[in-house]
């Protein structure tokens, strides 16, 4: 029972998007995907879901493949960012029959919750999607992911726009969906440290590559950032493996990730500090930065 | 499968409300422009509006069916295939529909122009499943290749304004002239008429089929 991918790779006017990914999403998790931007989130998210097709590489869900699969794809949810810009044809499409649509596709739609989550984000049904704010077109893609009910959901950048009070309905919604239901669910997003917290699992995609899957609790508490002179910090991380160095005057820091069994020493010319999942993130995908004193 | 065709007999529904509209426009334009108003004959003539509607309709929902409506459909987990189906269930539906009211409006009032029309109900409907087809394929073309689908619409939609721009000058008895031999001809029903339907047809199936396999959603 899960979501898997192996070996997506997906090409565009001959450039490498995805290169060779693979991915094994297990039930009942909630998924943190991160990147930077173009880093490929959205591609792999569309590949997963059939909704864009892979250039070599195969998807399953529970052992089927997704591909013109119908049964497969009833498991499936991605609710996609939506772009109602001068190019996008939705936008002449109201709220309500937006929902109606989603409401005849997705097998196990919930009626009664459309109607809290509507009446939650005080959306006017009778809008059409070009009138709505970036919030508002978030609060459309959150409700559509909710009410599907589909055991796999996969949400775009669901917090893009929204403000801070909606952004902690989300965030509410999401775990007491998560508790009653144990749906899986896989988020994209660029608000990485509000989310951490109820992320059990993080991906980071950087260029088209899966750099790091990983317990998000587990990866916090072996990434460390080691700050103080310069040639006592490279004497303490000697032999990790160290990212995103800053240099500044004789002072330097760097973050380190730590493999099992290893430490790094705190000492009187040497601070060692945890770090948070936002840091961690840049470290390792981040430019490298030098500021010179 | 049944919820796909759930969406599409609404969506033909839909579609259906704009071929009344432009029906609507056709029947107020004729009488509005008539000397007398007959009813008969204006009944008569109904169902060649209603086939025109129909016509302009099916040529007109497909850019937006493809545009808006299938990546839609996509995205919210339906596949390439039902949606293929569904997409081309609801034109047929409407050509139907179209087709057997107009037949049962002519069977209803008796007359020259419905015997006409009766009599040419095989080439009616093949000259239906080719416009709509021909539309499609420009559907697609506009959805993929924007500029030369609007080059292609420019030169069609000119020609035509062009050839009624001549006619009309001519006091409107070229067009009678090409309606009454568009008939004729008609009545006889050629066999490649059929041919070209079929053709059109299977072009539009292939071509759209292409490339909805390898479309990619848009939203």
């Amino acid at each position: 029972m899960s979501l898997t991918c192996e070996h997506i790779t997906k090409v565009y006017g001959g450039r490498e998007v995805l290169k060779d990914v693979s991915l094994t999403l297990e039930p009942g998790k909630i998924y943190g995907l991160i990147g930077r931007n173009g880093a490929g989130k959205t591609t792999l998210l569309s590949i997963l879901t059939a909704q864009n097709p892979a250039t070599r590489g195969t998807v399953a869900v529970d052992g089927e493949p997704v591909w013109e699969n119908r049964k497969a794809l009833e498991r499936l949810c991605f609710s996609r960012e939506l772009n109602v810009g001068a190019e996008s044809g939705i936008a002449a499409i109201k709220v309500k029959e937006y929902l109606r649509i989603a409401a005849t596709y997705y097998a196990g739609w919930d009626k009664e919750m459309e109607k809290r989550l509507v009446a939650l984000f005080e959306l006017d049904g009778k809008k059409k999607l070009g009138k709505l704010s970036k919030g508002m077109l978030s609060m459309v893609t959150i409700i559509v992911a909710m009410c599907s009910k589909a055991p796999y959901t996969l949400l775009d950048e669901p917090v893009a726009g929204l403000d801070v009070v909606a952004r902690e309905q989300f965030y509410k919604l999401l775990l007491e969906e998560y508790a009653a239901t144990g749906r899986t669910f896989v988020i994209s997003t660029h608000i990485i440290e509000e989310a951490a917290d109820v992320l059990e699992e993080v991906i980071i995609l950087h260029e088209g590559r899966v750099l790091l899957m990983e317990d998000t609790q587990a990866l916090l508490e072996r990434v460390r950032y080691v700050s103080g002179k310069a040639e006592e910090v490279d004497a303490a991380v000697a032999g990790l493996e160290v990212h995103h160095p800053e240099t500044l005057g004789r002072s330097k820091g760097v973050t380190v990730f730590l493999k099992p069994g290893q430490q790094v020493e705190e000492s009187r010319d040497v601070s060692v500090q945890l770090v948070n999942l936002q840091k961690a993130f840049v470290a390792l995908c981040g430019e490298e930065e030098r500021h010179e004193a | 499968m049944k919820r796909n065709l759930r969406f599409w007999v609404r969506y033909t529904w839909e579609g259906m409300q704009m071929v009344l509209i432009v029906l609507a426009i056709f029947l107020v334009l004729s009488a509005v422009g008539a000397s007398r108003l007959e009813l008969t004959a204006l009944a008569a003539a109904a169902p060649a509006y209603l086939l025109l509607a129909a016509g302009l309709t099916t040529i007109m929902l497909n850019y937006g069916t493809q545009v808006v409506y299938i990546p839609l459909l996509i995205s919210m987990g339906e596949t390439r295939r039902n949606l293929f189906l569904g997409y081309h269930f609801y034109r047929a539906l409407i050509i139907a529909a179209a087709v057997g009211l107009s037949a049962l409006v002519w069977a209803l009032v008796p007359g020259e122009i419905s015997r006409l029309g009766l009599s040419n109900i095989p080439a009616i409907l093949a000259l239906l499943v080719t416009s709509a087809s021909l539309g499609s394929i420009m559907g697609t073309i506009y959805f993929k290749w924007k500029w030369v689908a609007t080059i292609l619409l420019v030169a069609v939609f000119g020609a035509c304004g062009g050839v009624g721009g001549f006619s009309i000058a001519g006091g409107g008895e070229d067009v009678a002239r090409l309606v009454g031999k568009g008939a004729a001809f008609l009545a006889k029903f050629p066999w490649w008429v059929a041919l070209a339907a079929l053709l059109a047809l299977a072009a539009d199936a292939a071509f759209h089929w292409l490339l909805l396999r390898r479309q990619e959603v848009r939203l």
